[in-house]
């Protein structure tokens, strides 16, 4: 076949062409170290390498994670054992107290130091975290969570919301605990009650309740575990109902400020001025916050009457004061090896994210890298045979029958 | 000798021709479309001497041109083939390079951004976490914006490249038509002699040609001219007339061109005829592969936009209000008409207004659609996927106007306007999802990574009863598009929810705006079975939901027979119920009738009622017993409760109080799940699978006073109290809520026990919880809002968990591998291109030598022959020399 002079050159040129752009590839791999250049040097591979780096992004942000989550459960950790150490002091002072050659003076010293301890204890209660939230008070991050309320003991003002990070795929771990599952749901060793006011209540101030105390276990244990609502059904006139059935236990009673009211073996007082309507609840719980019994402890030292009958109160009371404090200590310690149980999942799924992330780079690095010395000889190749082509078109084209005219 | 002479003068005049023609090959070796001449010799005729026939010399017959018509044909063929595949090869490389790559790729903004919904789940109070999540927000909406630009802009480069391709067609089939007649003309005169050089050119012109477009060329008799046609047999050229070639607007889509036909002053827009070339290559790119490119990219985009709405809406955000969009509403006026075009060849006035608006945007697909009316009605009408011609949707207008029609996702909405048989419009539910989306979230506390409810379990709770954190399904009910009543008042429940144990497996769900005094809701969530051991699911996930409830109708009163009478009844009146059920799928309706005989006892209704799919009822009785009346004779005061002598320990007076216990431990009643609550003055008696209660009263002269409570508002009773004094009973029936899932409707003959036409109340309170454990009786739960949760991070997680949720394609693939579908597509596309284009290139480069190794130059060839022309030339010179000798010799000799 004839092969025109046209032919020979483009054709010799296209073919050193051809081989430029091989090469010119071959080097652009070399200089990123990757096979893969566009997505359509292998669609399959490059698609796959997309999602892997995906994968790689979502596993560095479950790390991230997992170390948040780890410093918070530290913290808390570091936490609950002050407050502990607060609980433990406060028993000793509960173990001396109980020393009958105590005087009252005496006592109230050690009140003086449970007040303090009190405080203490509330202010660790209320710890913030870096960015000034509240640890233990659930969802409402912004809400101290323990404040005392009018009549001096402190309230639970949080809620029992959990934050969880995200760790794993489609596992999340628990990142806080409330105040109440800690603090408050304590179980105690007898029937006791709780006082809220309404929300709805419209005196100007609020009219409020003191937290009262059990002043007839037996005639108590009878009423529980019903609660009672107190509603003012007149000017300084109100009436206390069984708040589940219906039942009217006290009707129309006339109110006077602070005097306390006497019901089915408890006493609490209503503070200031109730407007009609206003209502208070008593409800009765086996729980009982650490703080409230703190306070309580408090109650009893301050209360203590040098005679045989207040001795035995005291004695009584103080005995059931150290019971639900150990109750306390037992849920803060349950709380601690919560955490533990916790930090321990944490370290193993940060192990697993490793393992995941290093065997996820090495399925990239297989699919996407380049093997040096076979790119690096490929590219030697292609160099011998550019220069071949070179010295061939140059060889050729020079060769001419007119030269010989 | 003058033989001699003229037979070597030809030799001379023949070769020096042939040696211009080689010359003339030498000159022209580079000269595009150039094919080879030769100069063809003949022996002159020869001439009848006594000797035989004596030779005459050389003439030259013809120039001939080397050239192969076949061969011709075979190369524009394959330059077609090679141009059509190498500008769909530039096409899709730039846009495989631009999707893939990390710095102009979505990949890595999509990245950041949920990585910053997990950040901000890990501290969602921290403001500098919240600013992260806005910035990284706007960077994900400008890297889809500038796809989507440069997309564009790709799709603007085709418009002008057609455009360009278009004039140069025009020029080439002006030139050829020129070319024709000029041919024509130079046949004519040449006299069977052809004009090279003109045949040359008309060749390369239809080789240009080819580049740009297929075209099939025919000759026109004996003329020598040539006929081209484009497309299914449009004519280009005939003879010496071509016609014109135009890009014009396409009428589905003003911005975009077609290419179109002028023929007899008429365009004909042509460009789904044509193929091959680099029109046709630059067609089926922006058709196929990039509008497809573009629209799935818009998906995506789409489908972030409005999942993320939805999740945002269903959070709270810092300042305890409810989360609003976070991105622009995608069925926002303005996009939604955006996603309409008319056709610009429909019948006026063109008044019509249409919208798409997205229903589900997990059933979107990626492809175009077209409506049209075609008859044989003016309302007729059908719904084209443009991708596979497939007709998804085929109705009539109903005259009345808004009217919708829903399919794959989106739903068409007709606002106004006449349609006429004809009219087309082109819809493209995704197309400008990547352009239009928008961050509308602009404060940083707006961002709403809380959840807006809350539960939590009473502090005095003496059961282990626990109550999950909640799950938010809807803010609005998503079938009638209003804000769900409890949600209606910003920054709180309207109303916040009690959830009261009655005993350890029955619970009820009362208002609690007032804490002191909750009431039942409306509808009422009363005598809920509650089930130990398991996770009790509250509330419904159903959105069409409704619940009627019947307090026995017209006969629910308290009869007072004299126990000599006969056996007491109930008093309720015999009913047939029908139960309507619409399959939400198939809008087919199917009726089921339940015949209630008279003095059914609630239960029985309720178990009757219980049997049927979708429709779940719970009955319950309760009673009210007050003024115990004894007249302190020998015969005290003695109640029947179900057949059950209540016998008190001599001395004991009946009163609430001393009887409450007899029945709460009398194991029948137990058995018969009845059991009493005493207020000191009253005793209230339920049973709460809704038996009949049947109070008897005996003792002489004695008496109680019996009334019915209307559970749906404890305060009042059902009926007056009525008076039963001794040796006289009355039997009360119960009440009976019936809870209808979505399409199930009952209807009664008569007001007996139900109404005739009970409306229904939806129960949808767009969230669950769940209770597990063993919740006491008296323990209760308080379901609120989130006011002041701050530190919730439960929408955030759910926000994050986007990021992998199946949320396209009918729910199979999440965002990013949506995308890596696109990407991994348009990979596909441009790699086959590759290979296609390598293969065409090498059919081309084929062709190419076949035509050179025929038509083509080659200098030593021609060297050769200049060689062999002039030695002929020389030697025939020697002729004529040699003749003039013999003369010259001749003449000597007479001198």
């Amino acid at each position: 076949m004839k092969i025109s002079t046209q032919q020979l050159f483009n054709r010799g040129l296209e073919a050193i062409q051809d081989v430029t752009a091989q090469q010119q590839k071959t080097q652009l791999q070399l200089s990123t170290g990757k096979k893969i250049l566009t997505p359509a040097d292998d669609p399959v591979a490059s698609t796959r390498i997309l999602e892997l780096n995906q994968e790689l992004a979502i596993n560095s942000q479950f790390q991230r994670n997992v170390d948040l989550a780890e410093g918070n459960l530290n913290l808390q950790d570091d936490l609950l054992g002050s407050i502990n150490s607060v609980v433990q002091r406060v028993r000793e002072l509960m173990i001396t107290a109980g020393n009958g050659a105590l005087s009252k003076n005496d006592l109230s010293a050690i009140s003086t130091e449970v007040k303090e301890r009190l405080d203490q204890m509330a202010g660790l209660l209320n710890s913030q975290d870096a960015s000034g939230e509240y640890l233990f008070s659930g969802f409402q991050g912004g809400t101290k969570p323990f404040q005392e309320d009018i009549s001096g003991a402190y309230a639970y003002q949080g809620d029992e919301g959990k934050r969880f990070v995200q760790v794993e795929p489609n596992v999340t771990i628990a990142t806080t605990q409330n105040g109440k599952e800690i603090f408050q749901d304590v179980k105690v060793d007898k029937n006791t009650f709780y006082t809220a006011a309404s929300p709805n209540n419209q005196a100007v101030p609020a009219a409020s309740i003191t937290t009262g105390q059990v002043i007839d276990q037996e005639v108590y244990d009878e009423f529980y575990p019903s609660d009672m609502t107190v509603t003012f059904t007149g000017p300084n006139q109100y009436s206390i109902s069984d708040k589940s059935t219906g039942r009217e236990l006290l009707a129309n009673q006339p109110f006077s400020q602070n005097s306390p009211i006497l019901i089915n073996g408890i006493q609490f007082e209503i503070v200031g001025s109730p407007v009609v309507g206003d209502s208070f609840f008593i409800e009765s719980t086996a729980k009982q916050g650490v703080l409230t019994t703190i306070e309580k402890f408090i109650y009893t030292l301050d209360n203590f009457a040098p005679t045989p009958e207040g001795r035995a109160v005291f004695d009584e009371n103080l005995a059931s004061s150290i019971s639900n404090l150990d109750s306390a200590e037992t849920s803060i310690l349950e709380s601690r090896s919560q955490i533990g149980a916790r930090l321990n999942t944490i370290e193993t799924t940060a192990e697993q994210l490793k393992d995941v992330e290093i065997l996820t780079k090495e399925i990239l690095s297989n699919l996407e890298s380049i093997d040096y010395a076979e790119t690096v000889s490929l590219l030697s190749v292609q160099q011998f045979t550019l220069e071949a082509a070179y010295s061939s078109y140059s060889r050729i084209t020079s060769l001419s029958l007119f030269d010989r005219l | 000798m003058g033989d001699l002479i003229g037979i070597g003068l030809s030799g001379l005049r023949v070769n020096q021709t042939a040696l211009s023609v080689t010359g003339n090959n030498v000159s022209n070796t580079n000269t595009p479309g150039y094919s080879r001449q030769e100069a063809i010799f003949v022996d002159n005729p020869s001439l009848l001497t006594g000797a035989g026939y004596l030779g005459q010399g050389v003439n030259l017959a013809t120039i001939r041109r080397n050239a192969e018509d076949f061969i011709n044909a075979q190369l524009r063929s394959d330059t077609t083939v090679y141009n059509e595949r190498d500008v769909f090869l530039s096409q899709a490389e730039s846009v495989d390079n631009l999707l893939a790559s990390t710095s102009t790729g979505l990949t890595p903004a999509m990245s950041n951004f949920f990585k910053a919904f997990q950040g901000g789940a890990d501290d969602p109070t921290s403001v500098p976490q919240r600013q992260l999540l806005l910035t990284q927000s706007e960077g994900l909406v400008s890297r889809f914006k500038s796809l989507d630009t440069r997309l564009n802009a790709q799709m603007r480069t085709i418009d002008f490249e057609l455009e360009a391709a278009v004039s140069e067609i025009n020029s080439l089939s002006q030139s050829l038509a020129q070319l024709n007649q000029s041919i024509a003309v130079a046949v004519g005169a040449g006299q069977g002699d052809q004009p090279n050089a003109l045949l040359d050119e008309r060749d390369e012109s239809l080789r240009k040609l080819s580049e740009l477009v297929t075209v099939s060329v025919f000759p026109e008799g004996q003329s020598g001219q040539l006929n081209v046609f484009v497309g299914n047999g449009q004519p280009l050229v005939l003879g010496n007339s071509a016609a014109q070639m135009q890009a014009v607007e396409s009428p589905t889509d003003a911005t975009q061109k077609e290419v179109a036909l002028v023929i007899n002053g008429v365009s004909n827009i042509i460009s789904n005829q044509l193929s091959g070339g680099k029109i046709g290559g630059l067609l089926e790119f922006r058709d196929n592969n990039l509008t497809n490119a573009i629209n799935s990219l818009g998906r995506v985009a789409l489908v972030i936009a409005d999942t993320v709405n939805k999740q945002n809406s269903l959070g709270m955000d810092l300042e305890s209000n409810l989360g609003g969009a976070f991105f622009k509403d995608v069925n926002d006026t303005e996009l939604a008409r955006s996603r309409v075009l008319a056709n610009s060849l429909n019948t006026p006035p063109n008044d019509q207004q249409l919208q798409v608006n997205i229903i589900d945007s997990s059933e979107l697909t990626s492809s175009d659609y077209e409506l049209r009316f075609d008859g044989p009605r003016d309302n007729d009408f059908i719904v084209v996927r443009s991708s596979d011609g497939e007709t998804v949707s085929k109705s009539i207008l109903p005259g009345i106007y808004p009217a919708n029609v829903e399919m794959e996702g989106f739903q068409i909405q007709f606002d106004a306007g006449t349609f006429k048989v004809g009219d087309r419009f082109t819809i493209r539910p995704t197309k400008t999802g990547a352009s239009d989306i928008n961050l509308v979230i602009d404060r940083v506390e707006d961002i709403a990574l809380a959840s807006p409810i809350r539960a939590n379990a009473h502090e005095g709770n003496t059961g282990s009863g626990l109550v999950s954190l909640g799950k938010m399904l809807d803010v609005t009910n998503p079938i009638t598009n209003q804000v769900l009543p409890n949600f209606s008042v910003p920054g709180q429940l309207s109303p916040p929810l009690e959830i009261e144990f009655l005993t350890d497996t029955v619970y009820q769900v009362l208002d609690m705006s007032d804490p002191a005094n909750p009431v039942p809701l409306s509808p009422p969530i009363n005598n809920q079975l509650y089930r130990p051991g398991v996770t009790n699911t509250l509330f419904t996930a159903d959105p069409g939901e409704s619940k009627l409830s019947a307090l026995g109708g017209d006969s629910f009163q308290v009869p007072l027979p004299s126990l000599s009478t006969g056996p007491l009844v109930n008093g309720f009146g015999a009913q047939n119920l029908s139960l309507l059920t619409r399959d939400l799928d198939t809008g087919v309706v199917s009726s089921q009738n339940i015949a209630i005989a008279a003095n059914s006892s609630a239960e029985n209704i309720a178990a009757n009622l219980q049997n049927i799919q979708g429709v779940q009822a719970t009955a319950y009785t309760r009673v009210r017993l007050e003024n115990f009346t004894d007249n302190g004779d020998a015969s005290p005061l003695v109640l029947e409760i179900n057949g059950e002598t209540l016998t008190l320990p001599s001395g004991v007076t009946a009163s609430p109080d001393a009887l409450v216990d007899l029945i709460n431990e009398n194991s029948i009643l137990q058995n018969l799940n009845v059991y009493a609550v005493s207020s000191g003055t009253a005793l209230e008696i339920q049973a709460t699978t809704g038996k009949d209660l049947q109070i008897v009263v005996g003792g002489v002269g004695d008496s109680v006073d019996v009334s019915s409570v209307d559970p749906y508002n404890p305060g009042a009773l059902a009926i007056s109290t009525q008076t039963v004094s001794s040796g006289n009973g009355v039997k009360v029936g119960g009440a009976i809520d019936v809870t209808l899932a979505d399409g199930i409707s009952l209807t009664a003959d008569v007001n007996s026990v139900f109404e005739q036409a009970p409306v229904g109340e939806s129960t949808y309170l767009g969230f669950q919880f769940e209770i597990k454990g063993q919740p006491k009786a008296g323990d209760s739960f308080t379901i609120a809002y989130n006011t002041g949760g701050i530190s919730d991070n439960r929408n955030a997680l759910d926000l994050a968990s986007l990021e992998r949720a199946s949320t396209i394609g009918g729910g199979v693939v999440s965002y990013g591998e949506a995308y890596s579908q696109i990407i991994e597509e348009i990979g596909t596309v441009t790699n086959r291109a590759r290979l296609d284009t390598e293969a065409a290139k090498a059919l081309l480069t084929q062709s190419e030598d076949n035509r050179e190794s025929i038509s083509g130059v080659n200098l030593d060839e021609e060297a050769g022959r200049l060689i062999q022309y002039q030695a002929a030339y020389n030697a025939s010179a020697q002729v004529v020399s040699i003749a003039r000798e013999l003369f010259d010799t001749l003449l000597n000799t007479f001198r």
